[in-house]
């Protein structure tokens, strides 16, 4: 036993290390700070997993084999000492205490549940076949330890109970020997062999070489092999195991215990060397989630003199993702939930978030020794040339060349579907733009027709390149104040570049701004003063331009004191990066999506719907209104208000699937693939056989309403819920 | 090889240009200038040729224009040009082709050393004339292909074969270097310069020649001026017929028959 829990456990100590060293290649990122927030989320995802759940049966196998490993983590404790000493349990867990019987009765119950979850997953890798998971050998060689695990357990109890050795003993028979001439005297001896079936086998541990009173064997009297209740799942093994001869269970036992206890070590051995390194890293995993809100990207900090020192922009080599990063590779479940979700994968695209994690993780793996190698050689010499690329330095490579396909990183659509699935939290769209970065600062490569936006960005702060002197004139008839007219006004409406410039998508303008007139709300717009956000340079990866417009608008908004106003946007990607990522910039406001402010003038009774729109609409989730920011609630609220029926198609709310346009999709022609994410979704809208199709974002109205043209269901009106309430309240 | 991409600092076609109220030519108060448009083919042309081959030596960017034409040159300069030269000087100030090719003309014979390959665009999208690329070339006694829509340099860099759309063909034209080439859209697509190369385009030199340099720019004149410049006339508005099929295929034939009479 010390050998088998010396090299066991030397073993992993040194995969272990290994594993930290790697992880230390990472570059620093505060993932410290609010440990409050922290271990609440730990245990809202970790402990209680709250998010395994959406898929139901998978989540409550997981659940079982989570909490059996939980439970039987003591048991294995005690039989590595029972390796020692036969009759060795913690305290009051033997089987004498309250407390140990009712350990043995929620171990064997778990033990049962185990192989129970254990079976639901044999049945998804070789009956169900599912598509998500990657069907491994080592997928299949885990569960069969862990089967192997719970059955040699299970085995132990039942040969030691049938052996009448209670399953808390040792392997030991114990025979009295009576003195000659000294009546009252018997001694008793441990045997480490049975004395055959005759032999009296007694409840005594192993240790206890000693006299014994009369009195004291006669309460040694051996016991039938009976149902032992403490012990349920051991004792129903007895019964059947009882027939066989003493030396087969005795053969039995030692089986039983021996597998068990070296598999456990063995288990620990393969975890820092697969998928199961979860089990390790998940939690902690959990515990260093980003905590910022999901939508803001972190910003290249100081990127000006970055250029300056030539340093990369964004991500280019492996060892430039973070440690957390890092520790997400590792943690990686391999589940494919990512992927089941990923609008990308789902019209057949190259990226898939899983296998994206999982060709980084492999190449980390593969060149671990270079890289740990370069870490720790940074202080004392140079590192060699970037350039190297052949050979030993194979880890140097740029990840675009070879690791991940560049088509991979432009398939994204940031819809965070991915993020929003994945059990153990790991981030993907934030390492998508990142490897975006560093194509488009520093290669300058990117799809061709990307460049036309960031033209029309640089010369007139829009991505058609509109001119950007007209960005007020959809209101031009409306009467409509600017803020420079205005400076007083209580709402900022900040308009956006599709709702300021698109024939289709001027119309939520003008709604909405006809519904704050008919409300009477204070608002003004700032016209040709607003630039765009930036947003879909940044998510194209041209962080330098998105900086400059973050920067500018800042500016002016501060100029106006849009601090101390309410500054209300139909676009969600516009809402997303005023709320989440302008405070990085200096610009904190108060930002609301016009489905909640529209929605909320009718619940304050200052919109008044004149009549109920008696219709059926499907509505689709913007990603950045849902999943970014979790507004689902104040869109279904404004179309109930006026008396439509919402219609909830397969995939809604948080599984809402993307429109396709987001992560500046909106201005690249979509990557090859079997089909159209915007056709696949409008599909999935009208199983819902709506009467029309309701949207919340300038982006999703255009896919969608290609979607339907392309479908031929032009019949079918998309509108925006400002058009539509705009509707209920102007009916006469 | 040595190539010389002439780059023009023209006001930017995606804002909307407005003409000065008493016609004497555009109103340039928030005007964004960019590198031409088809300039810009040039420079790719040659940096892609650089790319390709082994023998180009240098690229060198030029401008004629005021001092803020230094951005574009630093364009051209982060796109891959390896040094430019910016001809500045309110004398050199024309709308007259001729005179700003004559300008241009006098500046590359005072290089030390010639150039196998002369680019630029087709035509220039302020002044639309086409006229540079092939006076430059009339005034440096090049060989010249104008609106080159493919382009093969033999590997010795000694002939070209240029391809040019005319109408209803395509015209094959062999010639041998030095020459002058204008492009046209579609042979080469622009890239993006990337923030290090634009970083690095700061660092790259560039000359500036005035009249000092260029004496001869004053004895040259400009043969022909602009009188006065209209805008455009406004776009008519658009009509839009509505109502049921039928009816409406009534309105649009009464329209076109009593209203647009082309029926």
């Amino acid at each position: 036993m010390s050998i088998l829990l010396v090299a066991g456990w030397g073993c992993f100590a040194y995969s272990a290390w290994r594993r930290w060293k790697l992880l230390r290649v990472g570059v620093a990122e505060n993932r410290f700070d609010q440990p409050g927030e922290r271990l609440r989320r730990t245990f809202k995802y970790a402990i209680a997993q709250l998010r395994m759940s959406r898929y139901p049966l998978a989540g409550a196998a997981h659940m079982l084999i989570f909490l059996g490993f939980g439970v039987l983590l003591l048991r294995s404790l005690i039989l590595w000492g029972r390796g020692f000493d036969a009759g060795f349990s913690f305290w009051w867990f033997d089987s004498d205490h309250l407390i140990g019987r009712l350990y043995c009765v929620l171990k064997d119950i778990f033990a049962v549940l185990v192989i129970l979850g254990t079976l639901v997953f044999v049945y998804y890798r070789i009956i169900r076949r599912l598509p998500r998971m990657t069907l491994s050998v080592e997928g299949l060689v885990i569960l069969g330890i862990i089967l192997a695990m719970m059955f040699a357990d299970i085995l132990y109890d039942g040969a030691s109970i049938a052996l009448n050795v209670r399953s808390s003993q040792p392997l030991v028979t114990i025979t009295p020997r009576e003195f000659p001439g000294e009546p009252n005297k018997r001694e008793v001896i441990a045997w480490t062999e049975l004395q055959g079936d005759q032999g009296h086998t007694l409840r005594v541990p192993a240790s206890t070489y000693r006299e014994l009173t009369q009195k004291e064997i006669r309460s040694l009297e051996p016991e039938a092999a009976s149902f032992v209740w403490f012990e349920p799942a051991g004792a129903a093994a007895a019964m059947a195991m009882s027939r066989l001869p003493g030396k087969a269970n005795l053969f039995l036992m030692h089986l039983g215990f021996w597998t068990h206890s070296s598999l456990v070590l063995i288990f620990l051995n393969i975890l820092p060397y697969s998928k199961h390194f979860h089990i390790i890293t998940g939690i902690p995993n959990i515990y260093f989630q980003n905590l910022h809100p999901p939508g803001r990207l972190s910003p290249i900090q100081d990127i000006d003199s970055k250029l300056e020192r030539e340093e990369t922009l964004g991500i280019r080599r492996i060892e430039q993702f973070s440690w957390k990063s890092i520790l997400d590779f590792y943690t990686c479940t391999e589940c494919g939930r990512c992927s089941d979700h990923c609008p990308a994968t789902k019209t057949g695209k190259k990226l898939s978030p899983k296998h994206f994690a999982l060709d980084l993780r492999d190449f980390l793996y593969k060149h671990e020794q270079g890289l740990v190698a370069d870490k720790q050689g940074k202080s004392s010499a140079e590192p060699a040339a970037a350039t190297d690329c052949n050979g030993a330095n194979g880890h140097r490579i740029d990840l675009v060349d070879g690791v991940i396909d560049p088509e991979v990183l432009w398939a994204c659509t940031s819809c965070r579907a991915c993020e929003q699935e994945c059990p153990v939290f790991i981030t993907y769209v934030d390492k998508i733009i990142d490897m975006r970065r560093y194509l488009v600062q520093e290669r300058g490569e990117f799809p061709a027709q990307l460049q036309s936006a960031f033209r029309g960005m640089e010369s007139n702060a829009n991505p058609w390149g509109f001119s950007s002197s007209d960005r007020g004139q959809w209101a031009a008839d409306l009467g409509v104040m600017t803020l420079a007219e205005n400076p007083d006004a209580r709402v900022l409406f900040w308009v956006g570049c599709m709702p300021s410039f698109d024939e289709r998508a001027k119309k939520i303008s003008i709604a909405t701004a006809k519904l704050m007139q008919k409300a009477g709300v204070d608002f003004a717009i700032l016209g040709a003063e607003e630039q765009c956000t930036g947003d879909p340079a940044r998510r194209a990866g041209n962080e330098y331009l998105y900086q400059m417009f973050a920067k500018a608008n800042v500016e002016v908004l501060n100029n106006y004191g849009a601090d101390k106003k309410t500054i209300v946007t139909s676009c969600p990607h516009c809402f997303n990066t005023l709320l989440n990522e302008y405070p990085d910039f200096g610009g904190r406001y108060q930002v609301v999506h016009h489905s909640t402010f529209l929605s909320g003038l009718i619940a304050d009774g200052r919109l008044k719907p004149s009549r109920q729109l008696d219709r059926k609409v499907a509505f689709h989730d913007s990603c950045y209104l849902g999943r970014y920011n979790e507004v689902y609630d104040a869109p279904r609220n404004a179309l109930r208000s006026i008396g439509l029926t919402v219609l909830e198609p397969a995939q809604t709310r948080d599984r809402g699937m993307c429109c396709g346009a987001g992560g500046a999709q909106m201005f690249k022609e979509e990557e090859p693939g079997g089909e159209r994410v915007n056709l696949l979704r409008t599909a999935q809208l009208l199983e819902t056989a709506p009467d029309a199709v309701a949207t919340a974002c300038p982006f999703c109205m255009r896919m969608l309403t290609d979607g339907l043209a392309s479908k031929g269901r032009e019949n079918v009106p998309q509108l925006d819920i400002a058009e539509m309430i705009l509707e209920a309240v102007e009916a006469v | 090889m040595r190539i010389l991409t002439i780059v023009k600092h023209v006001p930017d076609s995606n804002v909307p240009i407005k003409v000065r109220p008493d016609g004497t030519g555009i109103d340039t108060t928030g005007l964004k200038y960019v590198i031409d448009p088809f300039d810009e083919f040039g420079v790719e042309l040659a940096v892609q040729l650089r790319e390709k081959r082994g023998d180009v030596s240098e690229i060198i960017a030029l401008t004629q224009g005021p001092e803020k034409a230094a951005e574009t040159l630093r364009v051209a300069l982060a796109m891959g040009a390896d040094s430019a030269i910016h001809l500045s000087d309110p004398i050199f100030e024309s709308f007259d082709e001729l005179f700003y090719a004559s300008v241009i003309a006098e500046a590359v014979t005072k290089q030390s050393t010639p150039f196998d390959l002369v680019l630029c665009g087709k035509h220039n999208i302020d002044l639309d004339a086409g006229a540079v690329g092939p006076a430059l070339a009339e005034f440096l006694d090049l060989a010249h292909v104008g609106a080159v829509t493919n382009l093969e340099i033999t590997p010795d860099g000694r002939r070209f074969t240029a391809r040019r759309r005319i109408e209803g063909a395509e015209e094959v034209v062999e010639g041998a270097l030095p020459a002058l080439l204008t492009i046209e859209k579609g042979l080469v697509e622009p890239r993006y310069p990337s923030l290090p190369n634009l970083m690095k385009a700061k660092k790259k030199p560039l000359t500036v020649l005035t009249s000092k340099e260029l004496p001869g720019s004053a004895s040259h004149k400009a043969s022909a001026q602009i009188a006065y410049v209209t805008p455009p006339p406004p776009r008519p508005e658009c009509k839009f017929i509505e109502g049921e099929p039928a009816q409406m295929a009534h309105e649009l034939v009464r329209f076109l028959r009593d209203e647009a009479k082309v029926l």
